[in-house]
């Protein structure tokens, strides 16, 4: 792999406090250990288990993805948990942030999710998870069926019986 | 909607039931029809419980409607994040008077009957009716549908129900005086089913109207006393009432102020109200009695309600306050006022009155039921339940023969309950002889 042969004859020093990440398609990035590890914690893991030489193999995890968490823990890592009088500017940048990422395409986000998911971020997930959630809100029951490939296995009768009991929360 | 975003996309249920856990229970309830799994998911208890613990944002307030008029909803609800939307409480088929509220549920009595009451999720719009607290009717030693106290408790961890009434004895045509007075308490619980009556000693007052709502934390209910000096305890697992010493700042600055108990994330909190200042303290530690000052809102800005704004229900981002006619939301992290709901015209009662801490769940009140039925069932004599089988044989019968176009089994049926009667009445014969040749 000619990424990694060339950062390997690098300098030493300035590898110092990298970490490689190699997406499920085969991407490599370098990216500062701290501030993925305080995030992710899978990645946390496999630094401790001494995978700080090697590249981190992140088998599901996309290439598109992989980049958006990255930005997202650096960011988060930079800005969050910042003390003092600049707290609540940082917040604002932050919130800010957050709300631009969660406008990506619905595709996008569902990868990120599972890469979330996959990498242990927590605030990752939540953000997207509840950015989903508010794109569904107002959906169809049929939409949903559409969007998350599950078919209809109630017979009309038993659909009816459903819609019932809760008949006064669809309108 | 974008093109793209036609097409499915694949995603593990795990991941599925995280993005629905963060959906509000409305929603919920819609998607219960889009297929079997989902349904069998969005009742499983590890599922509510994700949606409780990551719908803390939407805890608001709920206010029942003040006049039973039809052209008002029973009750509107009212929180951060969806706004104000109005809920039915017409599936009780009865009228009622909301007497507590704890975690989405809700406790009722009936206006028309006494000592009737309901335990019910206005979401979910299930609902149990609790057995008569009593078969006689009214005596004055019983806490009655004028109860002082009415505390509902649901216990987010073990979904273990408990109502509490609770009244002062009085002796037949004398109010009670000094310090010889009784405190009877009768406690239901769903899980046997049943209530239990205890009484106790007890010298202070309670302060009465609405604004003495029961918070349940950690299986104990809380009530704030006349005094405003303890909170009053009911520990349910030992069915013993006990005091809580308010914190010492607060006592020593008590004076022109006023209190009010309410939630805080699962704990007690007690809210200080003085012309300027809101103070917020939460119980850390019950057996140390250790108190936490978690916020400070100035009051400056709503002065013009002076007197008649009081603390409804709070979370760690908003406070609820209620007025005569409106409700006003506080963000804690803005410091930003807000008017959220308010009505208009004479209303019977201010707002504040009719007002209670509520966010939605999906938390159940029925589930003990099973259990109380297979208890009832057990009880029952032998000859009931042959009875009861060879009926449900009957049913089984009957639809079988419907699948062959024979709808209905009349003679069957007749002859079965013929069946029963005859040996009720050989046994009664029987009964009869024995007695006759004894003599």
């Amino acid at each position: 792999m000619a990424t990694t042969g060339a950062s390997d004859g690098a300098s030493a020093a300035k590898k110092e406090g990298l970490v490689t990440l190699m997406s499920g398609d085969g991407e490599i990035f370098e990216v500062e250990a701290a501030a993925v590890a305080a995030l992710s914690v899978t990645i946390r893991h496999a630094i401790e288990e001494g995978f700080g030489d090697r590249p981190i193999p992140l088998p599901i995890v996309g290439a598109r993805a992989l980049a958006l968490a990255v930005e997202y823990c650096r960011k988060h890592h930079s800005l969050g948990g910042g003390a003092g009088e600049d707290s609540a500017a940082y917040d604002d940048e932050l919130r800010a942030f957050d709300h631009n990422l969660a406008k990506v395409d619905r595709d996008t986000l569902f990868d990120l999710i599972e890469a979330a998911n996959y990498l242990e971020i927590e605030g990752l997930l939540n953000l997207m998870c509840r950015t989903v959630a508010e794109m569904m809100k107002g959906k169809s029951v049929e939409e949903l069926r559409r969007t998350f490939d599950v078919s209809n296995d109630y017979t009309p009768e038993e659909e009816e019986e459903v819609r019932r009991e809760v008949s006064w929360a669809l309108d | 909607m974008n093109p793209r975003d036609s097409h499915p996309v694949s995603l593990p249920i795990d991941l599925t039931i995280q993005i629905l856990a963060r959906l509000p229970t409305k929603s919920l309830l819609r998607f219960r029809s889009v297929c079997k799994l989902w349904r069998e998911v969005l009742s499983q208890k590890q599922f509510v419980d994700l949606h409780f613990a990551l719908s803390s944002r939407t805890r608001g307030v709920a206010i029942e409607s003040p006049d039973h008029a039809a052209s008002t909803p029973d009750l509107v609800c009212v929180d951060p994040i969806l706004g104000v939307s109005a809920f039915s409480l017409d599936f009780l088929d009865d009228r009622v008077k909301i007497r507590a509220s704890c975690n989405g549920l809700l406790c009722c009595s009936s206006v028309r009957s006494r000592g009737v009451y309901y335990v019910c999720n206005p979401m979910t719009r299930e609902f149990r009716v609790l057995p008569r607290t009593r078969e006689r009717p009214f005596t004055r030693s019983e806490p009655e549908y004028e109860a002082t106290l009415v505390g509902l408790g649901f216990d987010p961890a073990t979904w273990r129900i408990h109502v509490a009434i609770a009244g002062f004895h009085r002796s037949f045509g004398r109010w009670p005086r000094g310090g010889d007075r009784r405190l009877v308490c009768k406690v239901f619980d769903a899980a046997t089913g049943a209530w239990t009556r205890f009484a106790a000693s007890m010298c202070d007052e309670f302060t009465c109207m609405n604004r003495n709502q029961s918070v349940y934390a950690g299986c104990s209910m809380n009530w704030l006393t006349h005094c405003c000096r303890y909170v009053s305890v009911l520990d349910l697992e030992n069915m013993l009432w006990g005091k809580i010493t308010l914190p010492d700042e607060v006592l020593a600055t008590q004076q022109g102020t006023r209190f009010y108990l309410l939630e805080l994330e699962g704990s007690v909190s007690v809210v200080q109200m003085s012309r300027f200042w809101m103070s917020t303290w939460v119980l850390k530690d019950r057996a140390k009695e250790e108190w936490a000052l978690v916020d400070r809102v100035n009051l400056r800005c709503i002065d013009g309600y002076a007197a008649s704004v009081f603390p409804i229900s709070q979370t760690k981002d908003v406070v609820f306050m209620a007025t005569q006619k409106k409700i006003l939301m506080h963000d804690r992290n803005s410091r930003v006022w807000k008017e959220v709901y308010g009505v208009e015209g004479n209303f019977t009662y201010p707002l504040w009155f009719s007002a209670f801490a509520f966010g939605s769940t999906l938390f159940p009140c029925r589930q003990a039921i099973f259990h109380m039925h297979s208890v009832r069932r057990a009880r029952r004599s032998f000859f009931l339940l042959a009875h009861k089988s060879a009926g449900r044989r009957e049913s089984h019968l009957r639809s079988s023969y419907k699948k062959r176009g024979v709808s209905w089994l009349p003679t069957s049926y007749f002859l079965l309950h013929l069946h029963v009667l005859i040996v009720f009445l050989f046994l009664a014969l029987e009964k009869f002889y024995s007695l006759f040749f004894s003599c």
